[in-house]
């Protein structure tokens, strides 16, 4: 069914908010501009750009230190939209550009000159929709296998086993362009290649790094994705809101709960069901907890990499008593669906509270410990120190989040930047961050976060009150027609979810902006210059998943 | 010739088809040869999803795989002899987990951690078109474990199950 592109009406008689904002983007060719209600759909500023005027537009936005948080591909049946979301730092506006192009040529100019951060984004577009885009460096698939013939987002594709030839072997894609071109300015010149992945212990998951090497030096390198692609995105399409549920878990599955809370959010935001207090408390402990324990994954597995096996033995077994606790309350150690539209599934346990703040003692102890054996160890500061620098400027072009972007200097969290939660603002507690940008800036942040989490999980656990846990939702659960956008901090940075709704049980097009995708992409960047071990410790650093990369 | 003896060809599953089975067999040298390869077993380290989690978990301290041997997780298929297919495996990942499987020395033998390792899980519907039903269709598994994901201690369940029949020749490994 063929779905009217102008789905969220723009509130007409209310005032636009952003005037300065919107009267530039006018200038620079932007038609249609109009402020919406960010309460509503999540976004404050909705722009229609030519595929003429997109880069100016981009640039107005470059200028006011905007960052690309993702590209949104649709099929509006018979032309195809590409969405650009964008986000200014702490209290500004999100600004939505939105291309339209034929279904006939499909093309539309790259961002890449703009904003180096479109690359990936516009591989995926190209990928799934079969929208080229014209004069970017390196347009190829980057989720789906070479081989495939298909886009499988367009609404005329109705699944078909990609069928694999028979002598298949993946052809090292060899960016030899890049590599000479830092070859020369470094004087190096070499035609050696290493391959790392997609099975290898550091990768944590199925990624594949192509390096191009002179000695241990790193001339260049090129990730390749895909390995672990399970068209998360088009099973959305085909799956009601509520079955839509436990596919959220398995995106970043060492942080479930904060996924669920995302996905619940964005039906809130979409329905206007407000979840009730309880709820809101039980969530902010669970994520909490959920933080802790993906952090915790996190320094076990990085202390490996670098060499350090003790670390992830104390590691897992702390995580495995709040995974007790999950399992109590949820039914499930990990995949655990909890959180749902309009509060949680179901009431915890009677002692509940009494165990977790039992943990908490715990960690604050076994925190103090981490510290000592792992931050202020020479092994680990020679391995981290000033490797893998991400600047300021390089994390805002990127769209980096999470502990990355504070490591790099930029304050900015969504759980107190972005009005999800009233509790957080309630609670004492502070957004850790540090100005190094290196690996060992985000590893502080890492900590520091940990001990924050206790201080919100022992807090909150004192506002705990008796009352109902989900407020009323109708059984059969519709969305009204429209767009919507909601955000979450994760373990890794922004959850962002964007949803266009036709008004029936099932979404139209469902998006999901995972966080490892933007701070993985920094990595080719980072590469040169570096050492091979180096990659081991930036990629640690970074803390990705890869299935929440590939969806 | 004993029948446990018997290589099992696999021909359907892609394993060694033109294998030949010893002329001389020494049968108790053969039975403590499995004894000891049934108590070391070592997994190769092949994370690819949420089971590999869980797979991580089950070799950590609480679980603790070690306590029968096969906790010794190897980085290269070269050196392992158990391979834990642990997660999603989608159809640009199948050509690499096929070529990992023949790369490790043979005896060598495959379990299917998790519903998506046994026939896709929670992925395999509405005509996916990117995920593998189920990781038998390229290797020959000998033991599946069901679950999404499962406990760590159904994967030591699957280890010592394993362990059972490695003992007492039944399992798809062929034999070198
Ligand atoms: S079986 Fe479930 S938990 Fe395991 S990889 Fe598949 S989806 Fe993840």
């Amino acid at each position: 069914m063929p779905l009217e592109p102008e789905a969220v009406e723009p509130v007409a008689e209310q005032k636009a908010v952003y005037p300065e904002l919107i009267e530039r983007l006018r200038k620079a060719g932007a038609t249609e501009v109009s402020s919406l209600d960010y309460s509503k759909s999540g976004m404050d500023v909705d722009a229609q750009v030519t595929p003429q005027s997109l880069c100016a537009v981009a640039s107005i936005l470059k200028h006011g230190h905007f960052s690309l948080e993702t590209l949104v591909g649709v099929d509006r049946q018979p032309e195809f939209e590409v969405l650009y979301l964008f986000k200014a730092d702490n209290e500004g506006p999100r600004v939505k550009l939105r291309a339209k192009t034929d279904r006939e040529t499909a093309t539309l100019p790259t961002l890449t000159n703009v904003y180096g951060g479109a690359d990936w984004y516009e591989r995926e577009v190209f990928d799934m929709f079969g929208v080229n885009f014209i004069d970017h460096p390196h347009l190829r698939p980057l989720l789906l296998p070479h081989f495939t013939k298909f886009h499988p987002l367009r609404k005329d594709f109705h699944g078909a086993p990609i069928v694999i030839p028979e002598d298949t072997v993946e052809i090292p894609e060899l960016d030899v362009q890049a590599a000479t071109k830092l070859g020369q300015s470094t004087g190096l010149r070499s035609d050696f290649f290493l391959n790392m992945g997609p099975q290898h212990p550091s990768t944590h998951g199925v990624l594949r790094i192509l390096l191009h090497v002179e000695g241990e030096t790193i001339l260049g390198g090129r990730c390749h994705l895909g390995y672990s692609h399970r068209g998360t995105e088009k099973l959305a399409e085909k799956k009601q809101y509520v079955q839509f549920l436990p596919y959220t878990d398995r995106m970043d599955y060492l942080s479930p709960l904060n996924y669920n809370w995302g996905f619940a959010r964005l039906l809130e935001t979409a329905t206007g069901i407000e979840s009730t207090p309880r709820a809101e408390v039980l969530r902010v402990i669970m994520c909490e907890l959920s933080r802790i324990a993906s952090h915790l994954v996190w320094l076990g597995t990085y202390l490996l990499d670098l060499g350090a096996i003790t670390p992830f033995l104390y590691c897992f077994e702390d995580r495995e008593r709040i995974l007790t606790i999950f399992e109590r309350a949820t039914g499930q150690r990990m995949t655990t669906s909890y959180i749902v539209a309009g509060g949680v599934r179901n009431d915890v346990y009677s002692t509940f509270s009494l165990e977790i703040s039992e943990l908490m003692r715990d960690m604050r102890k076994r925190l103090v410990e981490y510290d000592k054996l792992v931050i202020g160890n020479e092994i680990f500061l020679m391995r981290t120190d000033k490797v893998g620098i991400i600047s300021p400027e390089l994390a805002i072009e990127y769209g980096v989040s999470g502990p990355c972007l504070r490591g790099s200097g930029v304050d900015y969290d969504a759980r107190r930047d972005e009005p999800y939660c009233e509790l957080y603002k309630e609670l004492e507690w502070k957004v850790p961050f540090e100005t190094g940008g290196d690996c060992l800036s985000r590893s502080r942040v890492r900590m520091a976060e940990l001990e924050q989490s206790v201080n919100l999980v022992e807090q909150a656990l004192l506002k705990l009150e008796d009352g109902p846990v989900r407020s009323k939702v109708p059984k059969i659960f519709k969305v009204p027609a429209g767009e919507y956008y909601s955000v979450t901090e994760g373990p890794r940075g922004i959850i962002g979810w964007y949803l266009i709704a036709d008004g029936s049980q099932i979404p139209y097009r469902l998006k999901v902006r995972v966080p490892s995708f933007a701070n993985l992409q920094t990595v080719e960047q980072l590469m040169p210059g570096t050492r091979v071990a180096d990659v081991v410790s930036i990629l640690g650093s970074l803390d990705v998943i890869i299935p929440e990369i590939d969806r | 010739m004993s029948e446990s003896l018997q290589s099992t060809s696999h021909e359907e599953a892609g394993a060694d088809t033109d294998h030949i089975p010893p002329i001389v067999q020494f049968l108790p040298l053969q039975k403590a040869l499995d004894l000891a390869r049934a108590n070391s077993l070592w997994p190769l380290t092949f994370g690819i999803a949420c089971c590999a989690i869980e797979m991580m978990a089950a070799s950590a301290s609480r679980y603790d795989a070690d306590r029968f041997g096969a906790g010794v997780f190897r980085n290269s298929p070269r050196q392992a002899d158990l391979m834990i297919v642990a997660g999603t495996v989608n159809l640009k990942m199948a050509p690499i987990i096929k070529r990992l499987y023949d790369q490790m020395p043979s005896p060598k033998w495959v379990i299917a951690l998790g519903s998506c390792a046994i026939c896709g899980g929670p992925f395999d519907q509405d005509d996916n078109y990117a995920v593998l039903q189920g990781v038998e269709k390229i290797v020959p598994v000998d033991i599946f474990v069901p679950g999404c994901p499962p406990r760590p201690e159904a994967l030591l369940h699957a280890i010592l199950e394993l362990q059972e029949r490695i003992k007492s020749g039944s399992t798809n490994a062929t034999r070198a």
